[in-house]
């Protein structure tokens, strides 16, 4: 049996996994608050309470943080080395960890770019998962501080 | 300050294992050999032991059951942690708590752990494999499904963040597992001796970048053994190391693991401990002292950002001042602030934080040789994750 990389689906989570198919974000949203919020819970880590809804949710974020493998840990993936991670800030709050393709290559986003979150599969066959890719220009100033203080 | 914990509990005997790769080996001969060595260094029989903390069970180390067993006591109060590290202060605090409620006179407290005949975490080989896969993220904030796997990940990922948010040189880390390996070149059982300069650290392989192979602690199998003994039985002990302030882990969302409060990783906040506040950990409030008076330090360091991260968060130089402030041999036997002074687990052995703690108990009864630092009376133990001891010699 092929190394599994597939992620932990259940009643909790399938929301986010059935728009991932489609192609589309969906996150968890304290009512409440108006806040959405990351991981899945059936609780608010606001609010407190079950008043929680999954809604659409923008890709649009900035790269904060950017780690490149260049060990193998996972042989599934044994064949696209190197690649890399990142912590991608949404503008609608929450950090997503999102997986990023050929890091060495000229345009790869590194950190402090803004970035859009896609979903795709990493192998053939594998599952659809986020992937942060370039988006818009990239800033010509000097690079902001990964956080803002 | 009064506290119904402070001064209660005493280390009273602290033993260890070989430590190596001893594959064909079992982890109840590391336990046996630790808790052999810790009793003789007690004064202690076996039978004086009615309490037994493990912090790793199956399948690195012996589960308590199998060890109370294996080591002919009959202990009546047992208790296990999970099988990754990070509960060393938490299970020397449990067995303080034990015998300061009566329910337990004497604990010996275990690590024991087999990692080489395993891979690492991560690959298939390894039992924590599925952990990747965990709900809302792995024990160090693994994704397995995006490659985001290993512990080291994380690491690398909350390092990237704090040497962007404070324009740090990622270089400047080389102080840390360059000084730690100085210490264990004095240390007779420390697993990597040879020299390490800083051409070979800057050489050594890149495994998750900005991390590398030496930033990374060492594949090691034993065990170590440390006894916990009420107030009044530790009195009549020959050098008895009193728990005077202490401080558990932290969790939450503004917890992360391989990071300090506030860095913002996953979903911290962005708010770091103001020095202030981390002078004021409950900890040093519990032992009525404060970062100016601790002789020697013991840090986690199963990658080397961590004790970084525990020297802000702890008040020992402020926020983001860390890579900076260990320059020129702060952390190095007779500088400031000794730390890691057996090498840690980047260069004694990996026992998930255990060997510095045996290391502190040496320390404070001056008996570290040719490491010793002069006058010790006062050492600390903390994490990145919050937990802290702090432990005095008579």
């Amino acid at each position: 049996m092929a190394e599994p990389i597939t992620p932990l689906v259940n009643a909790l989570n399938e929301p986010f996994w059935t728009a991932a198919a489609e192609g589309r974000l969906v996150l968890p949203l304290c009512v409440r608050t108006n806040r959405f919020f990351w991981p899945p819970a059936s609780v608010s880590p606001f609010a407190g309470g079950t008043d929680v809804a999954w809604r659409e949710a923008a890709p649009d974020g900035v790269l904060v943080a950017r780690v490149v493998y260049r060990r193998v840990f996972q042989q599934a993936l044994h064949g696209t080395m190197p690649y890399a991670v990142g912590l991608v800030a949404l503008e609608t709050g929450p950090r997503l960890l999102a997986h990023l393709p050929h890091p060495d290559d000229e345009g790869a986003a590194t950190a402090g770019d803004r970035v859009r979150l896609v979903f795709r599969s990493i192998v053939d066959g594998g599952p659809k998962v986020l992937h942060a890719e370039p988006a818009g220009p990239r800033s010509t100033a000097p690079a902001p501080p990964a956080v803002m203080r | 300050m009064s506290s119904v914990f402070s001064r209660r509990a005493a280390i009273v005997g602290a033993g260890a294992s070989r430590f190596g790769q001893r594959s064909a080996d079992s982890v109840l001969q590391f336990a046996g050999e630790a808790w052999v060595a810790a009793l003789a260094d007690a004064d202690l029989g076996k039978d004086d032991i009615d309490g037994l903390i493990v912090q790793v069970g199956s399948p690195r180390g012996p589960d308590y059951d199998a060890l109370a067993q294996a080591l002919g006591i009959s202990p009546r109060f047992c208790s296990q942690t999970w099988a990754h590290g990070r509960f060393a202060a938490t299970v020397i605090e449990h067995a303080a708590m034990a015998v300061g409620c009566g329910l337990a006179t004497r604990v010996a407290c275990f690590m024991a752990v087999k990692n080489s005949d395993l891979g690492r975490i991560g690959e298939a080989s390894n039992p924590f494999f599925y952990e990747q896969f965990r709900e809302g993220g792995g024990p160090h904030a693994e994704e397995g499904h995006i490659g985001f796997s290993s512990p080291v990940g994380g690491a690398a990922l909350a390092f990237d963040l704090y040497c962007r948010r404070y324009r740090q040189d990622r270089e400047l880390l080389a102080e840390i597992p360059l000084t730690f390996r100085k210490h264990a070149q004095l240390t007779a059982d420390a697993q990597a001796r040879t020299p390490l300069s800083p051409d070979q650290y800057r050489a050594s392989r890149p495994i998750i970048e900005p991390l590398r192979l030496h930033d990374c602690s060492l594949i090691s199998d034993g065990a170590v053994c440390i006894i916990v003994s009420s107030d009044d039985r530790a009195r009549s002990s020959r050098a008895p190391i009193w728990l005077t302030g202490a401080q558990g882990l932290r969790a939450g969302r503004d917890t992360f693991i391989f990071g300090p409060v506030g860095l913002g990783v996953g979903q911290q906040s962005h708010r770091r401990l103001p020095r202030s506040e981390a002078r004021a950990q409950p900890v040093f409030a519990m032992a009525g002292t404060s970062p100016d008076d601790i002789d020697v330090l013991g840090v986690y360091d199963s990658f080397s950002p961590l004790p970084i991260y525990v020297l802000e968060d702890f008040g020992f130089c402020g926020e983001g001042e860390g890579l900076q402030w260990i320059q020129g041999g702060r952390l190095a036997i007779g500088g400031e602030l000794p730390t890691n002074t057996s090498g840690g687990q980047l260069s004694q052995a990996q026992m998930n934080g255990w060997g510095q703690l045996r290391e502190l108990v040496t320390q404070l009864r001056g008996e570290a040789g040719e490491r010793q630092v002069r006058g010790a009376h006062r050492a600390m133990w903390a994490t990145a994750a919050g937990d802290a001891l702090i432990l005095e010699r008579d």
